[in-house]
């Protein structure tokens, strides 16, 4: 089974990229005829997934994408989807009838029965909201041609949750916001979105924890306005809004804490060189700390590309594939995971900014 | 006649009206309070305020007859059942679509191209079977006969629709 890794891990930086790591956009559909997901009998499940892999292989702009029976996969490849945000833990171990396409560099995601019948995911590196969208558009609209979606006269496209009606618009932007963090701003932003109706999420996703001081930042409301007027906005004025606000917080925090940030930076770096057990948890901390040394210029030595695969491989389905003796038991897991950021930070360094 | 929703003995039969259209929906005495359908009364109270011809003030049928799904279950659950839901749940659904949608009230913008009309016959061929066979088995026959009437008029309007075409255009399983 051909499971690429989408190039928002192993590529380059897009627009932003100090602060946006990365933007993606999802469009629900539901197919006429067929009853949602969740209340679907097994038939009518599989239906659906036969349906739309005929439409895929029919159609010209689709045939490339790499089709994959999600049932056929093994518990790591699952995993490593999960891992990589393809798809949720849920659909990764569901029994119902599910399958998914994928693009050669894992930027377009095609999901059949996830909750709704087909979502359409585009990812791109940095922020690129309104190119991400061509993206999921394109998809749709070839689907679209072979496929009947259901639509409704007033609510527009029909989805599972109502919370999704409409557009089926789902834009979501993953942000690095750790001097916001330091500077004790979430509330700040907190109130921001409130007002603006956006979903603050963890890395994870919904209901998940912030890892590494990173957010994802999403629309609420997918009613009432077009795909292309909700991803303008986002995209030229409330996430410019939140860098400028992340970006203002770095240059008062290195204004006003030289010292400590070097303090910070020597520590953590010095941590990720000596350490022989490195859990998960404090990898993903470190990193994000990491992260925002090299933004600030006390770290050098490595890239935010390496930084941002490194937050990928040391996750642990991705550490097996990697360095097949972390499968062995707890303790093999946090060795490897050590020896592999050993040896991804041995030649990062620490230094006043502006100071050879 | 057995539940629409659970296949066990129905004890409420309904006729309900939704866009013009006509559906009977068959419901267990479970299943009929949930869906909040008045449920028939023995009573003597009952019968004294029918034969005094007053009308009894019914709350309004609130469960989709496509898929069974009741206001209850989509309280529960935040979930709709399928796309027939959005109609049949009624006002309670639309304010609930307003609130969680920032009081938006309608679809702006995109709507679908023409899809290939192959397809929806094919889908609406394919849940007419699905009903018919339902129908059968719960000895629904009259709703049995009206779906095979359906599916013989699906038939002579588009006598081409079948079985998708083997061999062309189906993506292939990865074998790697
Ligand atoms: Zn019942
Ligand atoms: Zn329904």
């Amino acid at each position: 089974m051909k499971l690429v890794t989408p190039s928002i891990w192993t590529g380059g930086d897009g627009p932003d990229s100090d602060v946006v790591i990365s933007t993606r956009v999802r469009l629900a559909r539901n197919l006429q005829e067929v009853s949602f997901t969740g209340r679907a009998s097994q038939i009518q499940a599989t239906e659906a997934v036969q349906s739309v892999e005929r439409a895929i292989g029919r159609s010209k702009a689709l045939r490339e994408l790499t089709w994959i029976s999600v049932a056929t996969l093994t518990a790591s490849e699952r995993a490593l989807l999960v891992e990589r945000g393809l798809v949720g833990e849920h659909f990764a171990s569901s029994h119902h009838p599910r399958g998914m396409a994928l693009s050669d560099h894992g930027d377009l995601a095609i999901l059949v029965n996830e909750e709704d019948h087909v979502r359409v995911q585009a990812v791109r590196p940095g922020l690129q909201v309104e190119e991400s969208l061509e993206g999921a558009m394109a998809a749709e609209r070839a689907l679209g041609e072979h496929l009947p979606f259901s639509f409704h006269s007033r609510w527009g496209y029909l989805t599972a949750c109502p919370t999704n009606v409409g557009t089926g618009l789902r834009v979501s932007v993953m942000l690095h916001l750790p001097a916001m963090v330091l500077g004790k701003q979430l509330k700040r932003l907190e109130a921001a979105a409130k007002e603006l109706r956006l979903a603050i999420r963890g890395f994870r996703g919904e209901g998940t924890a912030n890892e590494a001081d990173l957010y994802q930042v999403s629309n609420h409301v997918t009613l009432g306005r077009s795909a292309q007027e909700i991803a303008h906005e986002f995209a030229t004025v409330i996430v410019p809004e939140l860098v400028e606000w992340e970006r203002a917080a770095r240059r008062a925090y290195l204004a006003g804490h030289r010292w400590r940030a070097l303090d910070r930076a020597s520590r953590d770096l010095s941590a990720l060189q000596s350490a022989h057990l490195m859990p998960r948890e404090e990898a993903m901390r470190k990193l994000g700390r990491i992260r925002h040394g090299v933004c600030l210029g006390v770290i050098g030595g490595i890239t935010q590309a390496a930084l941002r695969s490194l937050m990928l491989r040391v996750q642990p389905e991705h550490l097996a594939l990697e360095r097949p003796a972390s499968g062995h038991g707890a303790e093999a897991e946090l060795l490897e995971r050590a020896s592999l950021l050993r040896e991804a930070f041995a030649d990062a360094t620490a230094r006043l900014p502006g100071s050879a | 006649m057995r539940c629409d929703v659970c296949g066990k003995p129905a004890s409420v039969h309904e006729i309900m009206i939704n866009n013009g259209e006509k559906s009977e929906v068959h419901l267990c005495l479970e299943h009929a309070i949930e869906a909040g359908l008045s449920i028939p009364s023995a009573q003597p109270i009952a019968q004294l305020l029918a034969s005094q011809g007053k009308r009894r003030q019914r709350p309004p049928v609130m469960l989709c007859a496509h898929c069974g799904l009741s206001l209850a279950d989509f309280k529960k659950s935040s979930r709709l059942g399928c796309a027939h839901c959005y109609d049949a749940l009624g006002e309670a659904l639309e304010a609930a679509i307003i609130a969680t949608q920032g009081g938006a009230t309608a679809h702006h913008g995109e709507s679908p191209a023409h899809a290939s009309v192959d397809e929806a016959h094919r889908l609406t061929r394919a849940r007419l079977v699905r009903e018919l066979e339902a129908a059968v088995t719960a000895e629904q026959y009259e709703r049995a006969a009206r779906l095979r009437d359906q599916l013989a008029d699906l038939a002579e309007a588009r006598p081409a629709v079948g079985e998708p075409s083997s061999g062309t255009g189906g993506a292939s399983e990865s074998t790697s």
